[in-house]
């Protein structure tokens, strides 16, 4: 198996470099089409990640999405994570809609709530999983600027664009989808380890 | 001084971003601590979180597909309509647009040639006349134009004429103002070029001439009176074809 050191989500991938990238799959260069692949998988990734169920699905989700972006990328234009967040986008409402998950939790969900509740949370710090769960009770604008934001450390004005709302607009939005993440990890025991 | 909540808790997570504490940052805004501590640490929370890992094979597989994708995009194939149209949608739009109504034009305009009056395609029949009189400049051009026309109005009154029915004297009033039109036309060329056009107009006012003979024996009451003032205008009109035939006979006068 092929080691592929940016795996991770490659912070100081810097904007040129995207944009060589770019540039050179659409030039249809085989390496640079490799490196833009893991990019946009890492990225995509973690967004949906806590958007759906089970990681399954996220990787599927993402896989679909890296292809659709690599489909369109000739006719790309413009700010490219703003339009690569925006077909992100489309496919998870689709998904939601196959599926029919949106914001309804599944009966596997529920027996895991009710055993979650009934097991002693205090003193247990903040997981990926419990992270899902708590995502699950924020709207869809909430979750996604949260995953913007905190997970994939994007500025104000950069997910304003992305989602196509104000700075005020996501100031808002961050501090609302915090505030019900708080109050349903203080329902669920857990204690903040800070 | 910031008032809002989510102004401060925006300007406090950016502060630690940058390194300083909690505990610090909440010092400038102790009305809010209690609200804010909670969101700052669940802040540093997350972002601590490990990064989600796909795995490995998953990436090779799309980049694989990826692979395929663009190699089938590179390859050489015939373009479709909707290809064509995906190449330079404005483009093509407008000229697949500008084609289609030539087309329709074109069809309509073929049609409506034969049409007679009362039919929906005549009015197109005659705004394409008055088009083709408008893009011609010479005289003599405009002159031959009227003949023609004068000629059509003619076989559309002999078309319509029926015994006892009421004739369509707008229809009629065309006829001759057509001829006359081509006249005033003729009068206004050289010598040459009136002589040249003067024997077409002669004949239709000719046929016009017979047309009307004929309506005079078939039509009804009520146009009897129409039909003879119309066959003076006739007349007078062969009068001023015969000035322009002779402009030297000085006994002549055109009416």
């Amino acid at each position: 198996m092929k080691d592929y050191p940016s795996l991770h989500l490659r912070k100081d991938l810097e904007k040129y470099e995207l944009r060589r990238f770019v540039d050179g799959a659409k030039k249809g260069d085989e390496d640079a089409l490799s490196q833009l692949c893991v990019y946009v998988y890492s990225r995509i990734y973690s967004y949906v990640f806590y958007r759906v169920n089970q990681p399954e699905d996220a990787e599927d989700l993402t896989s679909e999405v890296v292809l659709k972006v690599i489909k369109a990328l000739k006719n790309q234009r413009g700010n490219f994570h703003a339009w690569m967040y925006k077909i992100a986008k489309h496919a998870l409402i689709d998904f939601y809609r196959k599926k029919a998950v949106r914001r309804e939790l599944s009966l596997s969900d529920l027996s895991h709530d009710i055993a979650d509740k009934s097991a002693d949370f205090s003193r247990q710090t903040l997981t990926r999983e419990r992270l899902r769960k708590g995502m699950q009770r924020l709207t869809e604008e909430q979750r996604q600027v949260i995953i913007l934001r905190f997970i994939e450390g994007f500025s104000n004005s950069e997910a304003a664009e992305f989602m196509g709302k104000s700075v005020g607009a996501i100031k808002v939005l961050q501090f609302r989808a915090l505030r019900a993440l708080r109050d349903y990890f203080s329902r669920q025991g857990y204690e903040d380890k800070n | 001084m910031k008032t809002k909540i989510e102004e401060i808790l925006d300007e406090l997570i950016a502060e630690v971003k940058r390194g300083r504490s909690v505990d610090d940052c909440l010092r400038e805004y102790p009305e809010y601590a209690d609200e804010l501590r909670p969101l700052l640490h669940l802040v540093n929370s997350i972002a601590e979180l490990p990064k989600p890992e796909p795995s490995a094979e998953v990436i090779e597989t799309v980049i694989n597909q990826a692979r395929v994708l663009l190699s089938e995009q590179k390859a050489p194939k015939g373009f479709s309509l909707r290809e064509i149209f995906a190449l330079r949608p404005v483009m093509v739009r407008v000229a697949a647009i500008t084609l289609l109504v030539f087309v329709v034009g074109l069809t309509t305009v073929s049609l409506s040639a034969n049409s007679l009056p009362g039919h929906m395609l005549y009015p197109i029949k005659i705004a394409t006349e008055r088009v083709q009189l408008l893009l011609t400049t010479d005289t003599k051009g405009k002159a031959r134009l009227h003949v023609v026309y004068a000629g059509k109005r003619t076989d559309e009154f002999m078309s319509l004429l029926t015994p006892g029915v009421k004739i369509n004297e707008d229809l009629l009033a065309k006829m001759l103002h057509e001829t006359g039109l081509a006249i005033n036309c003729a009068e206004l060329l050289d010598e040459n070029s009136a002589l040249e056009i003067i024997d077409q107009i002669y004949e239709c006012s000719k046929q016009q001439m017979k047309v009307l003979q004929e309506a005079r024996h078939c039509a009804c009451d009520g146009d009897t009176a129409v039909i003879e003032e119309a066959i003076q205008d006739c007349l007078n009109q062969h009068k001023c074809i015969e000035c322009i035939k002779n402009p030297d006979a000085s006994n002549r006068h055109c009416p």
